[in-house]
Formats: C-alpha cells, structure tokens, sequence
C-alpha cells in the first residue's frame, strides 16, 4: 500500500474533523435506495410499491416540516408517468419547477412530452383528481 | 565507508515521511475558473465504469444526489436524466459522456455537468485481510464554456481503522426512514466517499446556493 494507514486515518480526522454536524436540509428518504434497487435489481421493488413509499415519506417530510430535495418531484412524476397516471405526473412536475426554477428546462421539456402522449379517460381523472384532493388535505394539516 | 551508505536509506525514508506529512494539510484548490462560473445546477451523467464491477455505474449513480444536494445545489433527477439520454440514443455513459454541451443545456438546462469515472469498486484482498474500496476521478465542468471548474479523487475504504464517523452520520441522518435496503457495502462507502470529497478542506467543491454556508470553501 502506498500511503501509510496512519497518513489515511489522519486525513480521514482531518474531512470528518471539518464536517458541519449532521443537519441535512431535505428529507431524503428512501430516494436514493429506490434508485439503488432500480437499477440492482429490476423488478425487486414494484412501481406502485415504490409510488406509496414516496407518497408515503412526502407526507412525513410535510409533517416534519422538512423540504424534498431537488430531482425528488420530478422523480415521483416519472414514476407516475410508469404508472399511466398522467394528470399526477403533471402536478409532480409543475411542483419541481415551482420548488426549484433551475429544472424549469427540462420540466417544461417533460411536461411538452406528457401533452404529446394520449390523455387518460374521464373516468381515471375522476379518480385522479379525488387521489390529489386527499392529498391536499394531507399537505395542508 | 561502511555507515554512509546505511544511513542514506535512512535520511531518505525520513525526508518521505516529512513529505508526506508536510503534504497532508492540502494544498488550496485554485478555484479561479470556479468563480468564473459559478454553477445552480449540476446534470450528474452515470458514471464511466474502469472498475471489475459490471453494478458500478448504476450502483454509484444512485449515491450521488444526496451529497452534492447536501451541499447546497440542484441536482437533476439522476434516473431519468439516463432514460431520457438512451431514449435519445445513447445507450452507455460512454456515449452519455460525449454529450455536447450545448446539448446537453438544451435539454437539461444544466449548468455544470459532473463527469464521474468510476476506478475502483468493491472488495480488495491484500495479504491477511480484505478490504472494500470506492474510488472515482470527479470533474465539474461548466456547460457554457466547457472549462472545468472543480475536480478531486473520491475514495472511501472499509479497511480496519477507517470509520465513516461523521460522515456515516450525516449519511444516517438524511435518511428519513430508509425501505428494505439491499445496500451492499460498496454502495454504502460511495456515500461517503462522495461526501468526503465536496467536503474536503482547501480543495472540496464550493458549497452551492441552497447551503447554509452558499459560496463558502469547506
């Protein structure tokens, strides 16, 4: 080994040494792992497994009072785009813009993509619209 | 006669290790080009893979988000960023790599993009025992002009005597509740390898504008 282990634990002292201390600003959640288990293993989470527990863990971040980190709307919109359920996948997107104007390119090229694809029947967005009334009333309590 | 030559070896083994150690403290980056540019927003491509790893790229691209948003930058959904470059016709990071900037501004609106090559990922026997190492070359570069405005060597290592410490914390921390994780240990040490480096002193990357601390140099 080239550097000496002591050189390698001092060093390690000196990053962690410098480290704030463990505040983070977003809740991150299962984010991160969703993406990891994606890719490692397709499949091993459903799509609609990983949709409740990122609905799930938003309301949880809106309870804690903690915001969602960047990419983590658009995340949940692509997700909804999966799940054929467009009119959410729309809000998911409009909200990242909102919360960050740096996505605003790509969520307006997202969302010109959404209005390319077939619109879903009156029927699914009766039950869109009650879904989004729920968690209205789940955002704002 | 017979003691010179003895003692050279000696006083060269000592002035290395006073090398070493003079170098620890590390040098200040030169962060002019940074200032010059100072990015929002940072596209993370998935990483190059020059590991024995075939999970690598994917596996490291899932633990970038939450360090460099951590530290106060917008960081474009990582998996769908890869969707939409291999709906557009490029199936592999190297490929993605090669994006042309203007490009890539076009689509993302990005202002920097963060290049990743991936060198070592996952265990590594030496002699009596065996040790789990992540390293990767970064390069932050800006897509307006194409100058690279930071870079550093992330590495993190399992081996006796290293604990994350803080890191891990801060790392435990972000997570809120974390689903039935299928983390492997190469997965875990990408976290605090990442963070490790934007975290280094004199030559981590600038903190971005949702930090506390927005434009200061850890």
């Amino acid at each position: 080994m080239r550097a000496p282990a002591f050189g390698v634990v001092a060093a390690l002292a000196l990053v962690t040494g410098c480290a704030s201390k463990p505040t983070p600003i977003y809740a991150w959640g299962s984010y991160e792992q969703l993406i990891y288990s994606a890719y490692a293993e397709p499949g091993s989470v459903a799509l609609e497994e990983q949709i409740n527990v990122l609905e799930d863990e938003r309301n949880q971040a809106v309870a804690a009072g903690l915001p969602l980190p960047p990419g983590w709307h658009a995340h949940l919109g692509y997700l909804y785009v999966l799940s054929g359920r467009l009119d959410l996948a729309h809000d998911a997107f409009v909200e990242e813009k909102g919360l960050y104007p740096e996505s605003v390119v790509f969520m307006d090229r997202l969302l010109a993509n959404l209005g390319a694809t077939p619109p879903g029947s009156s029927e699914a967005s009766e039950a869109q619209n009650e879904t989004k009334n729920e968690d209205q009333a789940g955002e704002t309590s | 006669m017979n003691s010179r030559p003895r003692s050279l070896p000696a006083i060269l083994a000592a002035m290395v290790l006073l090398a070493g150690c003079a170098s620890q403290p590390a040098a200040m980056y030169d962060y002019t080009a940074f200032h010059e540019h100072p990015p929002r927003s940072i596209l993370v491509l998935p990483p190059m893979n020059e590991s024995l790893s075939v999970r690598a790229t994917y596996s490291y691209l899932s633990t970038v988000s939450m360090p460099l948003a951590e530290h106060g930058y917008y960081v474009f959904p990582v998996q769908i960023v890869d969707e939409m470059l291999k709906e557009n016709g490029l199936p592999t990071p190297g490929e993605m790599h090669d994006i042309p900037l203007d490009r890539a501004r076009e689509i993302f609106g990005a202002d920097a993009i963060m290049y990743i090559t991936v060198q070592q990922y996952g265990d590594r026997f030496v002699l009596l025992s065996s040790s789990s190492d992540v390293s990767a070359r970064v390069r932050l570069v800006d897509t307006r002009t194409g100058t690279l405005i930071w870079g550093g060597h992330a590495y993190a290592s399992d081996s006796a005597g290293m604990s994350g410490g803080l890191l891990d914390q801060v790392i435990a921390a972000a997570i809120l509740q974390g689903i039935k994780s299928t983390r492997d240990d190469s997965h875990r040490l990408s976290s605090r390898a990442n963070l490790a480096l934007f975290r280094r002193s004199n030559n981590g990357l600038p903190f971005g504008p949702y930090a506390e601390n927005a434009g200061e140099i850890p």
